[in-house]
């Protein structure tokens, strides 16, 4: 078992004085200087004759103020104390109703109000962030391409349970250092595994930011991480200072530094899985122990998969709806040509004909074997560009003709090329001569009678048969005009040629078009999207032609479209296409999307984006929804894994510096000593690489440990009163400047300890104070000179919500938060055009508009490489190291944030749909005026928890009536509130 | 106890009630009460001021992505050439990774590029950066800066913030730290990276880590509204807006009325009327459209190459002259073709990205000069590392260079800078410094120097330690200073 000794230290400090806190350097001398020695039984300084005390706390306050001839403010008012309640132990909103309950009704004491706010679940949720920011934790490691850390938010919700569940401290510490050194090993057999629990709890001392592995280096580096974190989370001592010289102002030698560290000597990190690019080290399997989690973890994966399947229907869905509204808007652009790829150079017609209105056309193009000339609907194209020079040639100049492609574009390869076909075919006749005036007038006759109004017999009119060496109709896809062509629909894996019988065929099933209809007669026509059709052409007549014409009648939805009929081979051909852009576009509708196209509206960019991403979230999702944890483990030692290796100081912190052998061993500056831990092993020494964190473990947990105690009290006591007793939570060091309440303190480190390092009955001592309830609007001049930080608490000290809370509390107002607790990182949209600036990060960022988006913030997915806006503006950070404490900055971007911002807005609409709903039915009979009075008053009360003065009002109601619409006038009212000063300060 | 916070206060309503002296966007510059976890004796609450008298007051920090080649731009080696696909010899003081590097087959690779002299320096510039060179005689190098680590991400880390590991302030927060915001109308910091894609480590290159948040690199959007949120919400008119601003007010009046110690709420308050106001100058800043077109062709705007980054200069330039404390510009992205890291053909990949910035960062030059303001503007250029003289394995038809931390190339320009000035000197293979090599915290502390910082008083106490940008202190490389 671990030596947890803390004899007389025989050394002191040098400690900044505060004089009027009474925290007095101690002389040079025998005893150690506070807070270096174990805590004492603490008296409570008797007051005589004061009804304001509560209980001990309020003992120390007064005695204090007393001192300094000052009095407490004023008990704040019962709206005011259930407000900071609930900010302070959920970090939610009271709603009116709950407010009504308390301040009006007198059902509840304050003290029950108390114990029901931290048996609420919320409580863990706004707890915990306190924990994680000190944890550092974060959902990826940081550095090059910020890999995801993929089971990091189990850990999460272990801090969420373990605060709810008020689980010791003590314990709390231990799982997190040694989570994985908990069974005690007495003979033979196997290492037994931990509870999952433990294991993710573990978590704790993977968290740190993680890139490529360099060896040794690496190595050190994180142990080297693993022991300051360890040290300034539970202890408030700052001995990363120690790792490069001995510590500037508290004794901490730099031996005493690595001492600590070789605690972690035998930590070993997974592998990295197979296949990670990053290197970032695995995880370990630590099944599913919450409650009904395994269930949900599984029927989640379902619906995702589920949700990645219908992701590609979804979107080819989407894309016609763009391609056929975009259409109707804008029917320009479009047209017709003829592409000759052949040996003397790329020539190619086209001309712009405004044919993308998705109606049948018909077009010719044809050479006499000296020029070319296009009919479009019968008319001859006056414009249109020629480029090259053409001299006429015709399938003849082609040197080989290995393919006959319908559809996509090839490129002379016979294989679809890259470039999208969409369209409707419904007939392509080749002749072998360019066709006559009369011919043309015939066909023209035909296809209009086939597409028509004009006509009712599809057939009426024949087509032009001289010289006809191709016929392809839709109408009859096997050539055979007695058998029925398949419905509507259908897939097509054939189209056979009624003049030449050569077949277009297509075996693979993905590339095949469907058999749909063209215009009002509904005439047969089969649909290309990026399919084809493909025949061998040595049966074809046509390889002697020097002059022809193709006739395709067609139809396209929009301007970038392009699909046709191909002749060629080894890169050479001869083609058709309704726009000569579609040969360099992958994707149109991407292609709109990506250049910004103002016809496609903000929601259908969101779909694409968010049904085109589909697959990889999905994956990533899964990856996190397997029963691992980011965790680590003990080595086995010899003869599997290393033994305890050598621990030496690395001089000037560098891993190749080598300096004396150090033993593991807790910090001199505590033990007074620097004799090596004991550390316990299995009897018959089987696993000598066991044990060595859980003896740091227990040495920090232990109630004669003079900082764990004394650290986290203050740690909960900033977190109620907006400031530590000690001013650095994490440093109680020397430069810490000392401690307001020295008697204080150590009063409430001792119930800490004797109460089972229970945390809620901290809160409960402090919550239930007079000191705690006192008011905050509370004016002293004297006070005010005397101690302007408040350090004395003579009032309570208004607090700005933190950026997670503003969220919350937004969302809670608008009715849209998500009260589902745990699970999965998600995703919040990210204002504006954040996601396109930074490219790289949106990869990993799953943006959720649902109401998945909008659970509450602790579980916003944390990306080392971009924390939200939002979040960022009120002072949150994704964490890269510890976090002992939040500023609170007032800037111009936190009012934009609040004013313009996509969120606020959003929620803003929200809110007032939502008071206008209520109030309809509430008050049903009331005339306008009433119901505009009762509309700002409804939403006064919701969003800051009392009723408006007769000015406020006045200035809501004005900006109301000055809005186009009572609706907007009443969004304008919520947007309002939401940015008041009242809806982001606590007093 | 001290009494900072009153302090706080007084200069709170000196600067709301001086009305002339406030210029827009005050807020957004300069938190005016961030809570600092310290009291920091160093800047507390006082207006920032220089520790001593330099001539440049702002900097435009150019950062290069991907690791530049520094024997085919500035660093001339004609010895590569000789040796072209020959092993280097083996050197037994080569240490770290490089040590790695050369212990596996690798062949020198020598410049595809000509060298010539320019200027009174007569400093070999290559062939790639021809408008770059007629600046050279503004120009002082920097040759065998070392980073603690050959990979992009800590190396990015260690130039832009003095420390491999992510959490720490960048440079441009340290200055706006020790220098505050010169005018007011516009965030201190500004950051314009390239239009195709982030940097490594995203927004930690530009960072505050421990310092008040005020002090991190704001991102120009390079579309749409300059700054986040600063477009009003198309359904809500600017009069629509004016009475919402003016009710949200109203009501904050009422609520501070009842409330003593008021100095946050009253600072809020100016915040908003703050917001309201920079929402029309902010995007006057950043339209060029009224610069006429031979600053267009000066910065290269209107060809497709040049582009990109002649936006970026000159949105600089224009920063320069709003007051802007620094600005961070930069090019490249962390992987693919866009980046500066060649591993596989130095020759391709420098032609383009040297093309893409040469023009760009001379016209830069020119400007300031032709304007000026180089007289009060530190240039810096700076990319994570250098690159090896050898391509590890076979030479290959095309050949790149491997990462190479022991011998990074700067230069800066303007200020203070001593034109034509070199310090440090690589060996003939540009492989390491021929001496102790610089260590990036030096080039640190003589930027700070030349902004008229003291790097050992420039410090903030954070996490028990007084932590400044160099950690442990650098040497100001003073033979660069005029």
């Amino acid at each position: 078992m671990a030596q947890a000794t803390f004899p007389a230290a025989t050394m002191w400090i040098a400690c900044v004085s505060l004089a009027l806190c009474g925290w007095t350097t101690p002389l040079a001398g025998e005893e150690p200087a506070w807070p270096f020695y174990s805590v004492n039984d603490i008296t409570p300084p008797a007051i005589d004759g004061s009804d304001w005390i509560r209980n001990e706390v309020d003992q120390f306050i007064l005695a204090k103020l007393k001192q300094h001839e000052l009095s407490p403010a004023p008990e704040a008012k019962p709206r005011e104390l259930i407000r900071r309640l609930y900010f302070d132990v959920i970090g939610l909103p009271p709603t009116p109703a709950e407010i009504h309950d308390f301040v009006e009704s007198g059902h509840k004491t304050y003290e029950q109000l108390v114990d029901q706010l931290l048996e609420d679940p919320r409580y863990g949720e706004r707890w915990a962030r306190f924990w994680l920011d000190l944890a550092r934790y974060a959902d990826t490691a940081g550095y090059e391409g910020d890999p995801d850390l993929p089971h990091a938010w189990r850990y999460r919700d272990y801090v969420i349970d373990a605060f709810n569940n008020d689980k010791r401290y003590d314990e709390f510490i231990k799982e997190q250092i040694a989570g994985d050194e908990f069974e005690q090993i007495m003979g033979a057999g196997e290492l037994p595994i931990p509870p999952p629990e433990r294991i993710v709890a573990l978590t704790f001392l993977r968290l740190a930011p993680f890139t490529e592995p360099r060896g040794d280096e690496s190595r050190h580096e994180l142990l080297s991480e693993m022991t300051s974190t360890v040290s300034s989370v539970f202890l408030g001592l700052t001995v990363g200072c120690a790792k490069c010289h001995d510590h500037k102002h508290d004794q901490i030698p730099t031996e005493d530094f690595y001492r600590m560290k070789a605690f972690f000597s035998t930590v070993q990190i997974p592998p990295p899985a197979r296949g990670d690019a990053y290197q970032i080290g695995g995880s370990t399997p630590a099944s599913f122990y919450r409650k009904d989690e395994a269930d949900w973890a599984k029927s989640l994966a379902d619906s995702l998969q589920q949700d990645a399947a219908t992701a590609a229907e979804k979107l080819a869905v989407l894309k016609t709806s763009i391609l056929q509204r975009t259409h109707q808007q804008t029917p320009a652009g479009a047209g017709f040509g003829l592409q000759a790829m052949i040996p003397s150079g790329n020539d190619y017609f086209y001309a712009e004909q405004n044919i993308n209105d998705n109606k049948p056309h018909w077009s010719i193009v044809q050479s006499d074997g000296k020029k070319w000339s296009v009919f479009i609907d019968g008319k001859q194209s006056s414009v249109g560009s020629l480029a090259g020079k053409n001299r006429g040639i015709w399938f003849s100049a082609l040197d080989k003709i290995n393919h006959l492609t319908l559809g996509q574009h090839t490129a002379g390869t016979g294989s679809p090329h890259g470039s999208e076909h969409i369209g409707k075919v419904a007939e392509i006749l080749i002749y072998d001569h360019p066709l006559s005036r009369a011919e043309q007038k015939q066909l023209s006759d035909h296809f209009a009678l086939k597409t028509g109004d004009s006509g009712t017999d599809k057939n009426s009119t024949p087509i032009p048969r001289r010289g006809l060496r191709f016929w392809l109709d839709a109408a009859d896809l096997d050539g055979d005009s007695k058998t029925i062509n398949p419905p509507s629909g259908q897939p097509v894996s054939k189209w056979l040629d009624r003049i030449s019988g050569i077949e277009l065929q297509q075996d693979t099933p993905s590339l095949q078009p469907t058999l749909t209809t063209l215009g009002s007669q509904q005439v047969a026509a089969v649909e290309f999207d990026k399919d084809f059709l493909v025949a061998s052409t040595h049966l074809a007549s046509f390889r002697e032609d020097s002059q022809g014409s193709i006739v395709i009648l067609h139809s396209a939805t929009h301007d970038h479209e392009g699909y046709g009929l191909e002749i060629g081979g080894d890169g050479q051909f001869l083609s058709t296409f309704v726009n000569p852009r579609a040969n360099r576009k992958q994707d149109i509708v991407n292609d709109m999307i990506k250049s910004g196209d103002p016809r496609i509206t903000r929601e259908e960019k969101r779909q694409y984006h968010f049904l085109t991403s589909r697959d990889k979230f999905v994956k990533q999702h899964l990856k996190r929804l397997k029963p691992e944890a980011m965790s680590l483990r003990h080595s086995f030692g010899p003869p599997y894994e290393p033994g305890v290796p050598e621990s030496r100081v690395m001089i000037r912190g560098e891993f190749d510096n080598l300096g004396e052998r150090v033993e593991a061993g807790f910090p001199s500056l505590l033990t007074g000593n620097s004799d090596p831990a004991v550390i316990r092993l299995d009897p018959f020494k089987r696993w000598p690489t066991r044990s060595r964190r859980m003896a740091l473990a227990e040495w920090i947990a232990s109630p004669e440990n003079p900082m764990t105690a004394r650290v986290m009290v203050n740690r909960i006591w900033q977190r109620h009163f907006g400031q530590g007793i000690v001013l650095t939570p994490s440093d109680f060091g020397s430069l810490s400047g000392g401690p307001s309440h020295q008697q204080l303190l150590d009063w409430l480190a001792g119930r800490f300890v004797e109460g089972n390092w229970s945390i809620k009955q901290l809160h409960r001592i402090i919550l239930n104070s007079a000191t705690y309830r006192q008011s905050s609007m509370h004016g002293n001049s004297d006070a005010q000179q005397l101690d302007p930080d408040n350090r004395l608490l003579w009032k309570f000290n208004r607090q700005r919500l933190e950026a997670e809370t503003i969220r919350d509390s937004v969302l809670a107002v608008s009715g849209r938060l998500n009260p589902e607790s745990h699970g999965l990182p998600i995703f919040p949209p990210l204002s504006g055009d954040v996601a396109d600036v930074v490219k790289y990060d949106q990869s990993k960022w799953d943006t959720q508009h649902g109401p998945e988006g909008k659970k509450r913030s602790i579980y916003i997915y944390q990306q080392r490489t971009l924390t939200m806006p939002l979040m960022q503006t009120f002072d949150a950070l994704v964490c890269d190291e510890s976090r002992p404490r939040r500023r609170t900055s007032v800037t111009a971007l936190q009012a934009l944030a609040m004013a313009n911002g996509d969120f606020v807005n959003e929620e803003a609409e929200h809110f007032a749909e939502k008071i206008s709903k209520t109030t309809s039915q509430s008050h049903a009979k009331a005339d306008a005026r009433e119901l505009e009075t009762a509309r700002i008053t409804h939403a006064f009360e919701v969003a800051l928890g009392r009723l408006p003065t007769s000015t406020e009002m006045q200035t809501l109601r004005e900006l109301l009536r000055s809005s186009s619409s009572p609706q907007s006038g009443l969004t304008a009212v919520c947007r309002v509130l939401l940015n008041t000063n009242e809806f982001i300060h606590i007093d | 106890m001290n009494s900072l916070s009153s302090d706080r206060r007084r200069f709170l309503s000196r600067a709301f009630n001086g009305a002339g002296m406030l210029g827009l966007g005050h807020l957004c510059a300069d938190d005016l009460l961030a809570n600092d976890e310290i009291r920091n004796p160093v800047r507390g609450s006082n207006p920032a001021r220089p520790h001593f008298v330099r001539k440049a007051k702002h900097c435009i920090f150019l950062f290069m992505q991907g690791g530049v080649s520094q024997m085919d731009s500035f660093d001339y080696k004609p010895v590569l050439n000789q040796m072209h696909g020959k092993p280097l010899p083996r050197n037994p003081a080569v240490t770290g990774e490089l040590e790695g590097r050369m212990a596996f087959e690798h062949a020198i690779v020598g410049s595809p590029f000509k060298f010539q002299q320019y200027g009174e320096s007569g400093r070999h510039i290559s062939e790639l950066l021809p408008h770059l060179a007629q600046h050279v005689d503004e120009m002082a190098f920097v040759h065998g800066i070392k980073t603690d680590n050959q990979n992009h991400g800590p190396s990015t880390l260690h130039v832009t913030t003095g420390s491999q590991f992510p959490g720490s302030p960048s440079v441009g927060s340290w200055i706006n730290y020790g220098l505050g915001s010169e005018n007011r109308n516009m965030p201190g910091y500004i950051v314009v990276q390239d239009p195709r894609g982030a940097p490594v480590n995203g927004a930690a290159v530009w960072g505050n880590g421990y310092l008040p948040a005020t002090h991190q690199g704001t991102l120009l959007r390079p579309t749409g509204t300059p700054i986040p949120n600063l477009a009003r919400p198309e359904h809500i008119s600017p009069s629509q807006q004016r009475r919402e601003f003016d009710a949200i007010q109203a009501l904050n009046q009422e609520h501070m009325k009842t409330r003593a110690d008021n100095s946050v709420l009253e600072a809020r308050i100016k915040a908003y009327e703050l917001a309201f106001r920079m929402q029309t100058a902010a995007p006057a800043l950043v339209n060029l459209n009224d610069e006429p077109k031979h600053i267009r062709e000066l910065y290269g705007l209107d060809n497709e190459v040049t582009r990109n980054f002649g936006r970026q200069c000159l949105l600089a330039r224009r920063f320069v002259e709003a007051g802007v404390r620094y600005s961070l510009l930069v090019h490249g992205v962390q992987i693919g073709r866009d980046s500066w890291d060649d591993h596989g053909n130095v020759e391709a990949g420098m032609k383009k990205h040297c093309r893409e910035v040469d023009l760009p960062v001379a016209g830069l030059l020119a400007d300031l000069k032709q304007r000026g303001l180089l007289e009060e503007t530190l240039v810096v250029w700076a990319s994570e590392m250098g690159r090896t003289p050898f391509i590890n394995g076979k030479l290959g038809k095309t050949p790149g260079r491997e990462h190479n931390s022991q011998a990074l190339t700067m230069w800066m320009a303007g200020g203070n800078v001593k034109g034509g000035a070199t310090c440090g000197e690589t060996d003939e293979f540009s492989l390491r410094s021929i001496d102790a090599p610089i260590p990036i915290r030096d080039v640190h502390a003589t930027i700070l120097s030349l902004m008229g910082l003291d790097d050992e008083e420039l410090r903030f106490l954070h996490a028990g330690r007084w932590r400044q940008l160099t950690d442990i202190g650098g040497s100001v490389l003073d033979n660069l200073i005029a």
